[in-house]
């Protein structure tokens, strides 16, 4: 018996290594993996200081209804382009606030479109989303890519991602919190750098749920990749130098790279397939 | 009676002297004793006695000093006061008896006989005429001969001072002959012979070359005085036998070339003269003269070079090119098949063995050096064939001087690697990378064939050193896009084919290699191997090469095994553990499912199979890893264990989220203890516990806190299989403390506590999951009490003591948090069914405490 296990567990490796080959996706050696485990690990002890230095829900809005009181511009003038872009962005990221999974501002939620900042979107805490003008130009009438992006700024509200960002430095309300808080926001501020991909990732994540709780195409998510320029990577093979680049540039990166996102995409596809 | 006078008296002291110096010799001879100032030939029954003098060079009678003699001085004392003299006829320093010249002379006077004091002279007529005339009158003369010279070099015509020039050359060497006769100034002999050839050499030259002295017009007439001359000097270097001279006339002929240009017809007459030299070689047994000629000739040779190489680019044609070629290659070849000549063998033989080397060496780098880059410059673009060719010039004589010379003839190896840089260097300007890879592996690989073949080292030591270089080449070429790479991974399989064959070849039927060559086997194997994993992590994504590695380590492993070759060995734990630490940097992308199963689940099963199987059933020779002396197997056994563990926690992490992950390390955790308990292997437990204490923490920070909405929704099958986990968890406690393996330690008693704390801790995270508020802590509490019954039915603390703490958890959530907003009557039922359970847990408690102390009354729970 044990002479023949060697041959088998031969005959194996090489029969997988075929089978994956063919039948398998791309894959390619990377730093990520493991950076992004230890990302995740920050992030969970982020939501630990959550719990001991809570914002509520009230509070967080009157955070964001401060920011956006400064940075919310005259709205476009009706009748113009700009007045149906942002008409459609409201109506479009009303149906995916209307979804089950969103929770924490139900009902909250106020879209807003900007024309600077170029072809981006973004949330502020309380439930209040930006989308800029060129980004929806850039979008055009792909309903579920636009769902999608939607979906991905509910979802660093809901998931928490913008009070994080705001909590330790709101820690004023007594001189324990303001001490602690103002110590730890330090910290944090240094791991963000390294766990803001890991909150991109979770928001994309959460954007697919949402199309597929709202029985939209969550190919949405990948179109609105390609709309925007983050192209599918084909290059599975790259020289060690390349790949130590990556990881230690993704430090200090804010989103991960198109290969990180759309096989992360993909692979939420078709788990909730 | 008159007092005698003092010649008398001197004349009687005399013959006393005489007559005591008789007796004394008389006494000697009586004795056996060499005796002094007697020649050897007159006492010829001593002879054997002294040794005879060894038999001085004959020399010219004309006025020359005695040779000196071998024999062993004879004592020579004073006649008067016998003081040690050094000769015979000295004056004695002491007495100043002139010890007049005895019946003979000392066969062997080393120094000139000191004359006999003259009478001091006195200037009067007689000197004034006799001595002073002559001595002023022949200075006068020799001055006036020298004016005369300045005089007629200054007004006389060119032929004249081409026949003093002519005439002071051969007085010097007249003067040097002659002074080889008369030593000390034997010693001058060289210079003055050397100087005056140099004289006639440079005469001949300026008779057509410089204004003053020209007197030949025509170049055929100029060429052949200098190469009369030179034929002269040369011939007469190597009548003389004088190596100095003959490199000196050697060199200096082609020195002075240098500067005949213009009546050079053709570069042929440096072929000529330097193939001349060859015959001079040959015939005169002088290898060195080869050794002055071909850096004349090469020297000669730079403005064909120059000229060669600074045509127009419309002018570079073949036929352009081959007449210079051809210069170089006919002398090349002339010196290059001397060893293969009868006659000239000699010339490589005995002491002339190092300098026949040295010439071989010299003509080889020589012609490499200066026809290569020709060649590259004048064609601009390289091509592999011209290279090939001017390799095999090279390389064929190097394979003949290992069989006409000696096996490692130096100029054998040179002629190897000469011909190995050239091809390499065509092979390097290949503009097309995957050739260039191919090429530079079929000719490394080629050079090592042919050094195996022939026997040769430096040949197979050439290959080899330019075969480590393919790796360099091969990244190049793989950078060039997928299809490159995966041309030249294959390109790469073909050289771990050769370099297998190698090692085998090397270490099989390469009878005695020399000591720095006998680790060329092994190094092959590992190139060999080295291009195998290289050439699939070329053709493969990561993780098939992933499960290639795992094939590979299985391999190495059984062959190292079965054919007890360490190196194997080596390379095959080397996989394993590469394979290990490979896995963690393997981004499985999309991670697409292959038969229902995900690639990094596949990968990961195939390598905990690969781990498992090199762990519990392959049998590795204890003799054969006691050869690696850098680890022992249980370290590496050790190690591996480990990284199975780390690499399996790893992809459990990245493949599952936490509803899966926590159940599937919780049980992984307990497979583990279980292995090291019935095992007895502490690194099991070990891990166990850290696995263990790895799922605690997650389940707090990657579950619990975790938000719901990204985790992957409950259902009946993964209820079951989580709560099942947990359950399973209360086994490990029970193995903690099983003694059918052996009595507990302290590492058990720590697992233990992990598997008692590990079902309460993944429980409360189930709950806090999927519950929130009061009816969170209402499970919780039930959570609790049921470890807490559990412990104290079954006398576990492990399980008390963690439902004490869930508890008290409990009281502290309640009070604090779930009733803080409560109305009134919720508020005092949630109190009122709080106090309640803690005063049924107490009474447990009690109950409990009692039945112990009538069980065992020292024991306290």
């Amino acid at each position: 018996m044990k002479k023949i296990i060697p041959p088998i567990l031969f005959s194996a490796a090489l029969g997988l290594a075929i089978l994956i080959s063919k039948k398998g996706s791309a894959s390619r050696e990377s730093l990520l993996p493991l950076s992004r485990s230890v990302a995740e690990q920050e992030k969970g002890l982020d939501r630990a200081a959550a719990v001991a230095f809570p914002l509520s829900v009230d509070e967080e809005r009157a955070i964001g209804a401060d920011i956006d009181r400064e940075i919310a511009g005259a709205p476009a003038a009706p009748g113009t382009p700009d007045a149906a872009l942002a008409a459609r962005w409201r109506e479009t990221a009303g149906d995916a606030a209307r979804a089950s999974s969103v929770a924490r501002f139900r009902g909250r939620y106020e879209f807003r479109t900007t024309p600077d900042g170029g072809e981006n979107a973004f949330a502020l805490p309380g439930g209040f989303v930006y989308i800029t003008l060129p980004l929806l130009r850039r979008i055009g009438d792909d309903r579920d890519a636009l769902l999608f992006i939607a979906g991905h700024e509910i979802g660093h509200v809901e998931l928490g991602h913008c009070a994080d960002a705001y909590r330790l430095r709101a820690g004023d309300r007594d001189p324990i919190t303001a001490t602690l808080g103002g110590a730890l926001s330090v910290g944090r501020i240094f791991a963000s750098m390294h766990f803001s991909s890991t909150q991109e990732l979770e928001a994309d994540k959460f954007s697919v749920l949402l199309l597929r709780s709202i029985h939209a195409d969550p190919q949405g998510a990948l179109r609105a990749f390609d709309a925007l320029g983050v192209r599918a990577e084909t290059d599975t093979k790259r020289d060690p130098g390349t790949v130590a680049v990556e990881g230690l540039a993704d430090y200090f990166q804010t989103h991960p790279g198109s290969w990180e996102r759309r096989a992360a995409i993909e692979r939420e596809i078709a788990a909730t397939r | 009676m008159a007092a005698p006078s003092n010649e008398d008296l001197l004349a009687r002291i005399q013959a006393l002297d005489r007559e005591l110096h008789s007796l004394r010799d008389e006494v000697e001879r009586l004795k056996n004793r060499p005796e002094s100032n007697t020649a050897p030939a007159s006492r010829p029954f001593i002879a054997d006695l002294v040794p005879p003098p060894r038999p001085t060079p004959v020399q010219p009678q004309r006025d020359k000093p005695a040779p000196r003699s071998e024999t062993p001085k004879a004592a020579v004392h004073c006649r008067l006061c016998l003081t040690p003299l050094e000769f015979a006829d000295q004056v004695c320093a002491k007495c100043g008896n002139p010890n007049g010249a005895s019946a003979a002379k000392p066969p062997a006077a080393a120094k000139p006989v000191a004359r006999p004091a003259k009478p001091a002279w006195k200037f009067d007529e007689k000197f004034i005429g006799e001595k002073m005339l002559q001595y002023v009158g022949i200075v006068i003369l020799t001055i006036g001969i020298v004016f005369f010279l300045i005089w007629t070099a200054a007004n006389a015509g060119p032929e004249v001072r081409v026949l003093l020039a002519l005439g002071a050359g051969a007085a010097l060497i007249v003067a040097g002959l002659q002074a080889e006769k008369r030593p000390p100034y034997d010693q001058m002999t060289g210079a003055l012979i050397g100087g005056g050839w140099t004289v006639l050499y440079v005469t001949a030259y300026a008779a057509g070359h410089w204004s003053a002295t020209k007197i030949f017009n025509s170049p055929e007439v100029i060429l052949g005085a200098l190469f009369v001359t030179a034929a002269g000097m040369i011939g007469h270097a190597v009548t003389r036998r004088s190596r100095p001279l003959r490199l000196y006339s050697v060199s200096l002929t082609y020195f002075v070339m240098l500067f005949c240009g213009q009546d050079v017809p053709g570069f042929e007459v440096f072929v000529i003269l330097f193939a001349s030299s060859v015959v001079v070689a040959v015939g005169a047994g002088e290898v060195d003269v080869l050794l002055a000629s071909l850096p004349g000739y090469y020297l000669n040779y730079t403005s064909v070079y120059v000229h060669t190489v600074s045509l127009p680019p419309a002018e570079r044609t073949v036929d352009n090119f081959i007449g210079p070629f051809v210069w170089l290659a006919v002398p090349y070849l002339l010196v290059a098949s001397l060893p293969l000549i009868g006659k000239a063998r000699r010339l490589f033989d005995g002491e002339q063995a190092k300098l026949g080397e040295a010439a071989l060496c010299l003509n080889s780098a020589l012609f490499a050096l200066v026809a290569g880059s020709m060649g590259r410059v004048y064609f601009g673009v390289p091509k592999l064939e011209r290279a090939a060719a001017l390799a095999a010039l090279l390389a064929v004589p190097s394979l003949l001087y290992t069989r006409r010379l000696s096996k490692r003839s130096a100029a054998a190896g040179l002629n190897a690697v000469l011909g190995l840089g050239l091809l390499a260097a065509a092979v390097f300007e290949m503009p097309d990378p995957m050739w260039k890879l191919l090429a530079w592996v079929v000719v490394s690989c080629g050079w090592v064939w042919v050094g195996l073949f022939f026997d040769q080292p430096v040949w197979r030591a050439a290959g080899l050193a330019m075969s480590v270089l393919t790796f360099g080449f091969y990244w190049e070429v793989a950078s060039a896009g997928p299809e490159s790479r995966r041309a030249a991974s294959f390109a790469l399989f073909l050289f771990t084919a050769l370099g297998y064959f190698f090692s085998r070849f090397h270490r099989v039927w390469l009878e005695d290699p020399p000591e720095w060559e006998k680790s060329s086997a092994t190094l092959w194997l590992h190139a060999g191997s080295l291009a195998l994993v290289v050439g699939l992590w070329g053709v493969l994504d990561a993780a098939p090469f992933l499960c290639a590695l795992c094939a590979l380590a299985i391999a190495a492993e059984y062959a190292g095994q079965r054919l007890r070759r360490v190196d194997l060995w080596q390379e095959a734990v080397l996989v394993e553990f590469g394979l290990g630490v490979y896995s963690f940097f393997v981004d499985y992308g999309a991670n697409a499912r292959v038969l229902g199963i995900s690639a990094r689940l596949w990968t990961t099963a195939l390598a905990l199979a690969t781990y498992g199987y090199l762990y519990f059933v392959g049998e590795v020779d204890e003799e054969l890893a006691s050869q690696w002396k850098f680890f022992d197997l249980q370290s590496l056994r050790a190690a591996m264990s480990w990284l199975a563990a780390a690499v399996a926690a790893f992809a459990v992490y990245r493949e599952f989220d936490g509803r899966l992950r926590l159940p599937v390390w919780a049980l992984w955790s307990l497979g583990l203890y279980w292995l090291g308990r019935t095992r007895d292997e502490k690194n099991f437990s070990l891990q166990s516990i850290a696995l263990a204490l790895i799922a605690a923490w997650e389940g707090v920070f990657t579950y619990l806190l975790y938000p719901s909405i990204l985790v992957s929704p409950i259902d009946p099958l993964k209820a079951v299989f989580y709560w099942g986990s947990c359950a399973a968890l209360i086994g490990g406690l029970v193995l903690a403390k099983e003694k059918r393996w052996g009595e507990p330690d302290g590492l058990d008693e720590q697992a233990a506590r992990v598997f008692g704390f590990l079902p309460l801790a993944l429980g409360a995270c189930y709950l806090g999951k999927e519950l929130d508020s009061l009816k969170l802590t209402m499970a919780w509490t039930a959570l609790g009490l049921a470890f807490l019954i559990g412990g104290l039915g079954l006398d576990w603390k492990e399980l008390r003591r963690p439902a004490l703490g869930l508890l008290g958890a409990c009281v502290v959530k309640a009070l604090f948090w779930d009733t803080a907003n409560l109305p009134l009557p919720y508020r005092v039922a949630s109190f009122v069914a709080l106090g309640v359970v803690l005063l049924i847990g107490s009474s447990l408690y009690v109950r409990a405490g009692s039945k112990n102390e009538k069980n065992n009354p020292a024991d306290p729970v």
